[in-house]
């Protein structure tokens, strides 16, 4: 090989050397890029199912509370409490034979007094006002939620309404994950 | 001169494998100091986060409907908790019964607290805070905020989540906040 021979090859080679160092050097950044961007998401959405879950736990605990809006539940005395249940309506509900199907589709129903509490736990004819629960509906294996609402009923002692704090509990049958 | 050129190749070749060592060595080092960054991010924003809370609005909405035991006169309409609050701040009048108006919101608060949640060692609340301020702003800049009732059980250095109930109370509101902290 001739010395122009000799230096064009070494300079092609040269070239090429550059052209491969720069193509490494750009897959190595696309990697390099890449497995950043993979453990920023994955540390990012880490909590992405939590947050749905939670999403959806606030869902259900609103539409139980939506209960207390219902005619059944609802207090007509004060038209500016959309969360106050009728104490009263509630009690005549569990009496009433024409509702004992009514619940059907849910596992669990109750309205619990949370402030102040009394003496006996379940209401009956008997022992109320004084009580603190007044359950509904109630069967076996569910998921419960609730909702705090007020409750409000005649008090014939001061001659007013009175309301207390209390829950609306609901249960609905829980789904075994496959 | 094959072998001047073919040593000198050699000296090229040595150049380039040093320059990619070292182009490795950086990306290693900077894709070690983002991840501590994002490590300390992250963990950072769990600690002082604060998210808004349905069930605390719900508490908050339906304790506010609560019939307390103070009566402004005998024989006279028992107060809301809402009504107490407003008159603790307004006048801190008595009630009928004798007892301060401030007085009966502090017990009547604190109970209701205890019976709705509960806060111990095992259990995934770790404490609560209930405070009710008095905001005023004005154009003068005179605006302030006072202290009308504060309540709080337990440790609230985690994280929290809470919401706020808004009173009207002229010329400003009475902004009440609930905090659960586990």
């Amino acid at each position: 090989m001739s010395l122009s021979q000799n230096a064009r090859y070494f300079r092609n080679s040269k070239g090429q050397l550059k052209i491969q160092q720069m193509a490494f050097v750009l897959v190595a950044t696309m990697i390099f890029f890449a497995i950043v961007g993979l453990f920023y998401f994955s540390i990012r959405f880490s909590s992405l199912k939590e947050d749905v879950g939670d999403l959806r736990r606030d869902e259900v605990i609103e539409t139980v509370r939506k209960l207390s809006g219902s005619p059944e539940f609802s207090f007509g005395s004060w038209e500016d409490c959309a969360a106050c249940v009728d104490f009263d309506k509630v009690m005549a509900l569990k009496e009433r034979n024409s509702y004992q199907n009514f619940w059907q589709d849910v596992s669990l129903l109750q309205v619990i007094r949370v402030y102040p509490e009394y003496g006996s736990e379940e209401c009956t004819a008997g022992n109320y006002p004084n009580c603190n629960k007044i359950t509904l509906t109630e069967k076996e294996d569910y998921e419960s939620y609730e909702a705090f609402v007020s409750l409000c009923r005649y008090d014939g002692g001061i001659g007013f309404s009175r309301c207390e704090l209390g829950k609306i509990v609901m249960g609905f049958e829980s789904v075994e994950n496959g | 001169m094959d072998k001047i050129i073919r040593f000198k190749n050699i000296g090229q070749n040595k150049r380039g494998q040093e320059e990619i060592v070292g182009f490795v060595l950086i990306m290693v080092i900077v894709a070690v100091v983002f991840l501590v960054f994002l490590g300390i991010m992250i963990r950072n924003s769990g600690k002082t986060g604060q998210g808004d809370s349905t069930i605390a609005y719900q508490f908050l909405e339906s304790a506010m409907e609560q019939t307390t035991d103070c009566a402004l006169s005998v024989g006279g309409s028992y107060l809301k908790l809402d009504e107490l609050i407003s008159e603790c701040y307004a006048t801190g009048n008595n009630c009928a019964s004798g007892k301060g108006a401030c007085l009966m919101l502090n017990e009547t608060l604190g109970e209701m607290l205890e019976n709705s949640w509960v806060v111990s060692n095992g259990s995934a609340l770790k404490g609560y805070e209930f405070e009710s301020v008095y905001s005023f702003e004005s154009d003068s800049q005179s605006d302030g905020n006072e202290e009308i009732v504060r309540i709080t059980k337990g440790d609230c250095g985690g994280s929290a989540v809470g919401n706020s109930y808004f009173l009207p109370e002229f010329p400003g509101r009475i902004i009440t906040t609930f905090r659960m902290c586990y």
